[in-house]
């Protein structure tokens, strides 16, 4: 490898008119991207906008229905993460891909054991080269023979990085690095990275903190619905433009207006035993959504899905009515419902029609000794696919035609009809336009005013500040703290999220 | 796209299919319009209809049940055990009994695969040879004796429409209601959907599960009682073709194997186009290996119609689109 032989300037990678389409969905449309060398590139986006697809098509994992990438002039097709790497692109996952049951040096010789002359692995020579990929990303000293278990969450993923750079990448894509990362952590990272800048590689960094984006890079593209809206120099970009080009409009405009006061009428109250052992209790006001916030994987599904009746259950008290629940049916006569994440439709019966999907929380309801009043399923039905504007057909047809926003909607109707006091949503608005998702904060701020308890978990912290008057951060299985007002900011959130809650540092 | 619509769209194809088949028949075969030819086809398909409406109520819940051949087995045995003497007890007896032992069975089924994670079509294959080998200790050959007042059933008259055509529309009717319009008839569409949301939103799988496999071993029951009145006496392995011919006649009748899709109005026209062709192929003089052939041909070709999205992924269908 030899650095000087690259300008800065010029492209290491260029990708022209890149599509792709997941069954007929497209997910990254005619994008044109560029990273030059010895550039850090900012790619911004709200989630579902193309990003990480389209750097999975980079890095070879996802081949594009059309369009070239070119890699340091030359046109390359390739078939798999191995033939990206051996090519010269590198990818540093937020999820990280290291083996947490195995030691730092075997991790990062992962599937490049390097033989001595005896035709076995060559420990010793592993052992220390591993050390000298280590210094390389500031990490020297740290025991090569330790399990990956047994370090911080920071430690890992320059680990992580340790072991792209052991492949001499022409660019590296830093896949959302800092997300569980504290400031300190991640401003270390961002010296690595303005050194492995300054060898003359080109940097690709995708990140939800736009105040980091706008600090480390020197260009930013932006991304919305799987189109490329803008690229241009940081020093163009304000946080509130970058906002403003991924939404498609300002920020203040997609979420509605928040009370300015709750009255004091408690209408949902629970007690549930949490995944980290200590029992979680928690009430909401007349009016209140409140958001659950964390790391994916804190166990805040778990504990949401105890409020259904699912696994322990749990003491729920709505509207002043005491009781215990301890199964769907349990919750859903004491009028809490659960809407589940969708995942693959999972949340709808595909191939029933939109009535059926609708009317089949509120059967018991909607029949007579047994039989039923299929003449009041039909108006009622009728009714609520009207009042949340679902674009079909006719009620009889099946659900697996509809959009992706349109399903969410029957999924939403099919709990609004069961009439319930209090509401569980998964991740409401996963995988659904900007457009749809307006009208879901807009009903779910009016089921709170017309006083539904809804709790709302979300892995998008614009959406937890936008839409909740209140939010518990979990982490670890226990509520890490609780934020509400002005103290509600993503720094906030974060500082909760990696176990930070009173500042004094956890690992 | 109404909901008649959809309907028209599952059942058009098969009832075009008996059409055709029939008038093929006809033309191959001077006797076979007449009135007399019909009745006796007619007494004949019944049965299959019966296997047939036991085996689509399981079928939706995405389930399976191959017990329904030994549950035949043993209802008709059963009902050829009973006092024959024509009185009107053992009317009563004939006409309880053995549709009871049905439901019996179906109920220990449907306890075993509602209280337990087994997997369906484990625990029928299991009780379907516990089944058989009840049939054969209740009767260990072909015989016994059915009263004379019972076997109406089969060759009777009322105001000349034949009571196996009566008997039919019946049960087609009921389970076709039971289907359409009750809480636990959407519940069973709800379970072969999706389980998983189906519990999310209150439907108790278990009950569900128990009450349908309990409906196929009724209908089984019935279909058993059905063939020892055709047969005047009892059979133990009168019901093993039933099993396979009461999935074929499921599928043929537009319910798919995967649960969720399809109903009972499909089954005359499948249990039609099932026993005409096999009528046909005889009639045609071929040799009885072809028959089997031609039988699991016929099998996977409904298949193949029945599962649009099949078609889709071969490219002879029109995608889905609206």
């Amino acid at each position: 490898m030899n650095p000087e032989a690259e300008t800065a300037g010029t492209p290491v990678l260029e990708m022209f008119g890149v599509d792709k389409a997941f069954a007929g969905n497209p997910v990254v449309r005619q994008v044109d991207f560029s990273c030059r060398a010895g550039e850090i590139h900012g790619l911004v986006g709200e989630n579902g906008a193309g990003k990480s697809t389209l750097m999975k098509i980079l890095a070879g994992v996802h081949r594009p229905d059309a369009g070239r990438i070119i890699l340091n002039g030359r046109e390359v097709g390739f078939r798999n993460y191995g033939e990206a790497r051996e090519a010269g692109v590198c990818v540093v996952y937020q999820e990280l891909s290291l083996l947490p049951q195995m030691s730092v040096a075997e991790n990062i010789f992962m599937g490049r054991w390097r033989r001595g002359r005896s035709g076995l692995v060559d420990w010793s020579g592993i052992r220390r080269e591993a050390g000298l990929a280590l210094e390389k990303v500031g990490l020297g000293g740290l025991d090569v023979n330790r399990l990956v278990s047994s370090l911080p969450m920071a430690a890992r993923q320059l680990i992580e990085v340790a072991k792209a750079l052991l492949y001499e990448p022409r660019a590296v894509v830093f896949d959302e690095p800092t997300t569980t990362l504290t400031g300190e952590e991640a401003a270390r990272l961002f010296g690595l990275m303005r050194e492995l800048k300054s060898q003359g590689k080109g940097i690709i960094f995708i990140s939800h903190r736009l105040k980091e984006i706008l600090e480390a890079c020197d260009r930013i593209t932006v991304m919305k619905d799987g189109e490329r809206v803008v690229t241009g120099p940081a020093a163009d970009f304000t946080e509130n433009r970058l906002i403003y080009h991924m939404i498609g409009r300002d920020l203040t405009q997609i979420f509605p207006p928040k009370p300015k006061r709750l009255p004091d009428r408690i209408v949902f109250s629970c007690s549930a035993p949490a995944p980290g052992g200590e029992k979680i209790e928690l009430s909401l006001r007349e009016g209140e959504v409140l958001g659950i916030g964390g790391l994916n994987g804190q166990g805040q599904v778990p504990f949401l899905e105890t409020l259904f009746g699912l696994g322990p259950g749990a003491e729920i008290s709505v509207r002043g009515v005491r009781r215990r629940v301890k199964s769907p049916r349990e919750a859903m006569r004491a009028g809490v419902t659960l809407i589940p994440e969708d995942r693959n439709g999972q949340s709808s019966f595909p191939i029933l029609s939109i009535r059926n999907n609708i009317s089949s929380a509120s059967l018991a309801r909607l029949s007579v000794a047994g039989f039923l009043e299929t003449w009041r399923e039909k108006r009622e039905v009728r009714k609520i696919a009207e009042a949340l504007q679902i674009r079909m057909t006719s009620p009889a047809q099946e659900v697996r035609f509809l959009s992706g926003g349109n399903v969410q909607k029957t999924v939403f109707a099919r709990w609004l009809l069961a009439d319930p006091k209090a509401m569980v949503l998964l991740s409401p608005t996963s995988g659904i336009d900007v457009g749809t998702k307006q009208q879901i904060y807009r009903l779910i701020r009016e089921l709170a005013a017309g006083g539904v308890a809804i709790i709302v978990l979300t892995g998008d912290m614009v959406e937890l500040i936008g839409l909740c008057d209140r939010v518990l951060v979990m982490y670890g299985g226990r509520v890490g703290g609780e934020l509400s007002g002005s103290e509600l900011t993503e720094e906030n959130i974060m500082r909760i999220s990696v176990g930070r809650a009173g500042g004094e540092g956890a690992a | 796209m109404s909901e008649r619509g959809r309907d028209l769209r599952i059942y058009l194809p098969v009832y075009a299919i008996v059409l055709a088949v029939y008038i093929f028949a006809g033309w191959r075969s001077a006797s076979f319009f007449t009135w007399n030819n019909n009745v006796n086809l007619f007494g004949r398909v019944t049965p299959l209809i019966l296997a047939g409406l036991a085996q689509t109520v399981v079928i939706l819940t995405g389930g399976i049940d191959l017990s329904v051949g030994s549950m035949i087995s043993v209802a008709s045995v059963t009902a050829a055990s009973l006092p024959y003497v024509d009185t009107p007890a053992n009317l009563v007896l004939w006409t309880l009994i053995p549709p009871l032992a049905g439901l019996a069975m179906g109920a220990v089924n449907g306890l075993l695969i509602a209280k337990w994670p087994f997997p369906p079509f484990i625990v029928t294959l299991a009780s379907s040879s516990v089944y058989l080998g009840l049939a054969l200790y209740i009767l260990r050959e072909p015989g016994g004796e059915v009263s004379l007042d019972a076997t109406l059933v089969s060759s009777g008259k009322i105001q000349g429409i034949p009571i196996p055509l009566l008997l039919m529309l019946a049960a087609v009717a009921a389970a076709h209601l039971l289907l359409s319009r009750t809480r636990i008839g959407r519940s069973i569409y709800a379970l072969g959907g999706n389980e998983t949301l189906a519990i999310q939103s209150g439907i108790r799988p278990d009950r569900v599960k128990f009450f349908v496999y309990s409906l196929s071993g009724l209908f089984s029951g019935l279909a058993g009682a059905y063939l020892s009145a055709w047969m005047f006496a009892g059979d133990p392995l009168v019901g093993e073709p039933y099993v396979m011919n009461s999935i074929a006649v499921a599928v043929i009748g537009g319910s798919s194997l995967m649960g969720g899709r399809g109903g009972v109005l499909g089954v005359v026209g499948g249990a039609y186009i099932f026993y005409l062709i096999n009528n046909i192929l005889n009639l045609l003089g071929i040799n009885a290996f072809y028959q089997y052939i031609a039988k699991g041909a016929i099998l996977i070709a409904a298949l193949a119609v029945s599962a649009p999205d099949l078609l889709q992924r071969l490219g002879l269908g029109r995608r889905g689109s609206e």
